[in-house]
């Protein structure tokens, strides 16, 4: 049920590994729906009374800190997070030898006839180097030199039994539902390049060029080895992708080269300086016309407290040092302080749960809905988005 | 490629109780319930397995080792009922006693 890994790149765990995915994989599914709706509901019923009127995530996190439920459900989270990781490294150190063949050979026969540009000589941000981010050991930029592709292949396995299926069969639910949403609702742009920011293994560029056929897709990371995961990937599948090793806040393409800026997960992970250079990097790199877009977190706006205080746990708990910061934003006062037009949001049903129909009606709507589905990892979910016109 | 990757994240691990055992007692009980899941499918498959290598005397260990689709399913939803009964304690967990009313 959790080996929603790339075919060609998937490596082999033992029976006991693989039961060991699936119970790690089935304790979050607890965690995240029975156990966190249990919390709100005892939250609702034995704190909130005398919260004061107003009162704010921050608010709802200090009285929250003492409840019983709240720290099971916490110190549980902390340790199934850990258990993730631990259930696949084994795996990924075994297979890693493989991996730098099958990457070496698909690198070299290139079959779909994509590009992967690394830079050496690339100095990495302090977001990445500073943070193990979600407790992933290494972290992203773990690199020991040519053909690794073990941090790739530690994310890309870490993740299936992270979503517990809940972000799609192939991890791609974002990417397959953004690109869905967004032709029905702009069905006469027709982007010519494609450009995804902090791609990781480049889960959601894909969709991009399945969608877009006719289009150049890139995908820009700062981290080697998930960008040659990411390349072995699409070649492996067969679709035409570009990577490119380089920093979101300078992107090494000319002003006006690109039709659409897309990011995934990518802003909250950034100071807030940072977010703001690369929507400044946006607005430099895209034609008149374009589009930027990203999915993200909602901000506080589109949640009530408690729901908002549910969000802010990563900041807190699984090194995720921005995100409160990123959430404390409003996302359309920054793309229009970035020069954008039009600046919009929208909550986008993930395809794989709600199918065609729910996305293409959200398509017809306005605005992003206010609910404690919006971007919330639980069965059902709704992905929310935002962006703004050259 | 063949050195052994970081073990663990670099910053310690969050906890939350004043009693720091009990973070401690949370991981050791969830360490628990994973080996013993994980020997509770392995019962499993030994048992698939023993079942072929009476019917046929000579099964190959590997094809008969893997369960089928059908079993794997059964044991998932078993899975999950186990983790039910496990946190079980975890939503019933009671609420520190309210400051006491004032007297007089
Ligand atoms: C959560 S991952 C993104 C996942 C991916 N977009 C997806 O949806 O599957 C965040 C990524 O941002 C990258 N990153 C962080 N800071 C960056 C920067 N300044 N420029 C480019 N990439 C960056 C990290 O290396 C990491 O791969």
């Amino acid at each position: 049920m959790i080996h929603a890994v790339t075919p060609a790149l998937r490596l082999q765990p033992t029976p006991d590994e693989r039961a060991r995915q699936t119970f790690v994989s089935q304790l979050r599914a607890h965690l995240l729906d029975p156990l966190a709706a249990t919390m709100k509901a005892r939250f609702q019923a034995e704190v909130a009374p005398s919260l004061p009127a107003g009162a704010g995530p921050r608010e709802v996190h200090e009285a929250m800190r003492g409840h019983p439920v709240f720290r099971l459900y916490s110190a549980a989270r902390v340790t199934a997070q850990d258990m993730v990781w631990a259930a696949v490294r084994p795996m990924v150190e075994r297979g890693q030898v493989e991996l730098a063949r099958r990457f070496h050979e698909l690198a070299t026969r290139r079959p779909a006839g994509g590009t992967l540009r690394l830079d050496s000589d690339l100095r990495l941000p302090d977001n990445v180097t500073a943070v193990d981010v979600h407790r992933m050991p290494g972290n992203y930029h773990l690199d020991r030199g040519a053909d690794d592709l073990a941090a790739g292949a530690l994310y890309e396995n870490g993740l299936a039994v992270f979503a517990a299926g809940l972000m799609g069969e192939t991890l791609d639910d974002i990417g397959r539902s953004v690109t869905c949403w967004l032709k029905r609702r702009h069905p006469e742009f027709a982007p010519a390049v494609v450009l995804d920011l902090g791609c990781a293994v480049g889960h959601q560029t894909l969709p991009w060029k399945l969608a877009y056929p006719e289009a150049r897709v890139m995908g820009l990371d700062v981290a080697a080895a998930g960008l040659r995961y990411a390349h072995a990937r699409a070649e492996a599948i067969g679709v035409e992708l570009h990577f490119l090793q380089a920093d979101a806040r300078r992107v090494p393409l000319p002003d006006g080269s690109v039709d659409l800026v897309f990011s995934a997960m990518f802003l909250h992970e950034l100071p807030v300086a940072d977010v703001r250079a690369v929507f400044a990097e946006a607005f430099r790199l895209l034609r008149p016309g374009g589009l930027m877009l990203h999915y993200e977190l909602p901000p506080n706006r589109l949640l009530d407290a408690y729901d908002g205080f549910y969000l802010d746990w990563d900041n807190d708990y699984n090194s995720e040092p921005f995100y409160r910061a990123y959430r404390d934003l409003d996302p359309l006062a920054e793309t229009q302080a970035a020069g954008f037009a039009a600046p919009f949001e929208a909550s986008i049903p993930s395809l794989g749960w709600h199918g065609e129909a729910a996305v293409a009606e959200a398509a017809r709507a306005q605005g992003a809905e206010a609910s404690d589905r919006l971007g919330r990892l639980s069965q059902g979910i709704h992905w929310y988005v935002f962006g703004g016109w050259r | 490629m063949t050195g052994s990757l970081p073990a663990s994240a670099r910053e310690a691990k969050p906890t939350f109780f004043d009693e720091p055992a009990l973070d401690a007692l949370v991981e050791a009980v969830l360490a628990l319930a994973e080996a013993q899941w994980v020997v509770r499918h392995r019962l499993a498959r030994l048992e698939h397995w023993a079942q072929h290598a009476v019917e046929a005397a000579r099964v190959p260990f590997d094809d008969a080792y893997l369960l089928p689709a059908e079993a794997e399913a059964e044991l998932a939803a078993e899975c999950r009922a186990f983790i039910d009964r496990l946190l079980d304690p975890f939503h019933r967990a009671s609420s520190p006693l309210p400051p006491p009313a004032p007297s007089g």
